[in-house]
């Protein structure tokens, strides 16, 4: 029963963040209560962030002492944060609809979405492609590197310096926090570490059940 | 049941649902937490 206390957490947070979220006040802005998004569509993108940066580490990590124990994060890492960045893509999508009137205006913070989740998609396709385990880890840990600096300059660069953007965010800093209200940051705040904490419990859980099915196949060799 | 209140009603069924997913991923927890040990003591 150790380590519980950020699952503990992230329920808590998340509790919250439903409770004060749909009750708190809100400015009153031309796309209405949709502003509520914000408090789930962006935490999202934090639980990708979140995972991505643990994956990132473990490559890290794996390149330095060879420890397949790290390839499995890191490989699980991955897996966990493309679920979550799917399903940003997808609440982002329900929301432009009903706020831009379509569900991709082509605009660079969608676009940069898009383009680094495809090269976390290329990253798990490289896996599967190299058959020998030692092998596909130190490949997949050189690419995985790239592939967090690539994540961090489309979403975390390029779109805040674009002009021509209908995403919050260009140019007065973070795409997600950017001029927001008082009362709304009360609630936005924990529910983006609610739902970083939720993120590293599935993938806690991930590399746990990873492990387990790893070590079955190790005795059903012998 | 006045209107500006009927939102509780929605802020109270995501809730349960909520509580009743943490129910759930805490038992998956529990589970894998159990194999993890058989595993270890043998």
């Amino acid at each position: 029963m150790k380590n519980y206390w950020y699952k503990i957490l992230s329920i808590v947070l998340l509790l919250y963040a439903i409770l004060a979220g749909f009750t708190i006040q809100i400015p009153d802005t031309n796309i209405g209560d949709t502003l509520r998004n914000v408090f789930f569509h962006v935490g999202m993108w934090f639980a990708m962030l979140a995972v991505m940066t643990a994956s990132f580490t473990s490559s890290i990590k794996f390149l330095s002492s060879g420890k397949m124990e790290h390839d499995l994060k890191a490989n699980e890492a991955v897996n966990v944060g493309v679920y979550f960045g799917i399903l940003g893509i997808i609440t982002g999508m329900l929301w432009a609809t009903f706020t831009w009137g379509e569900p991709w205006a082509n605009d660079p913070h969608l676009n940069g979405a898009a383009v680094s989740l495809l090269v976390y998609f290329a990253y798990l396709v490289l896996r599967s492609a190299v058959p020998d385990d030692e092998k596909r880890a130190r490949i997949s840990a050189v690419y995985n590197i790239f592939a967090f600096v690539i994540l961090l300059v489309f979403v975390g660069v390029l779109p805040r310096l674009s002009v021509d953007t209908l995403h919050p965010g260009s140019g007065d800093g973070n795409p997600a926090f950017g001029d927001m209200d008082a009362t709304m940051r009360y609630v936005f705040y924990p529910a983006l570490i609610g739902w970083i904490m939720l993120s590293l419990w599935v993938l806690n859980l991930k590399v746990r059940y990873k492990r387990i099915e790893n070590f079955i196949e190790e005795k059903e060799l012998d | 049941m006045e209107d500006q209140y009927k939102i509780y009603v929605v802020v109270a069924v995501l809730s349960v649902i909520l509580i009743g997913l943490a129910i759930y991923m805490f038992s998956l927890d529990r589970k894998i937490s159990k194999i993890e040990k058989r595993i270890k003591d043998n």
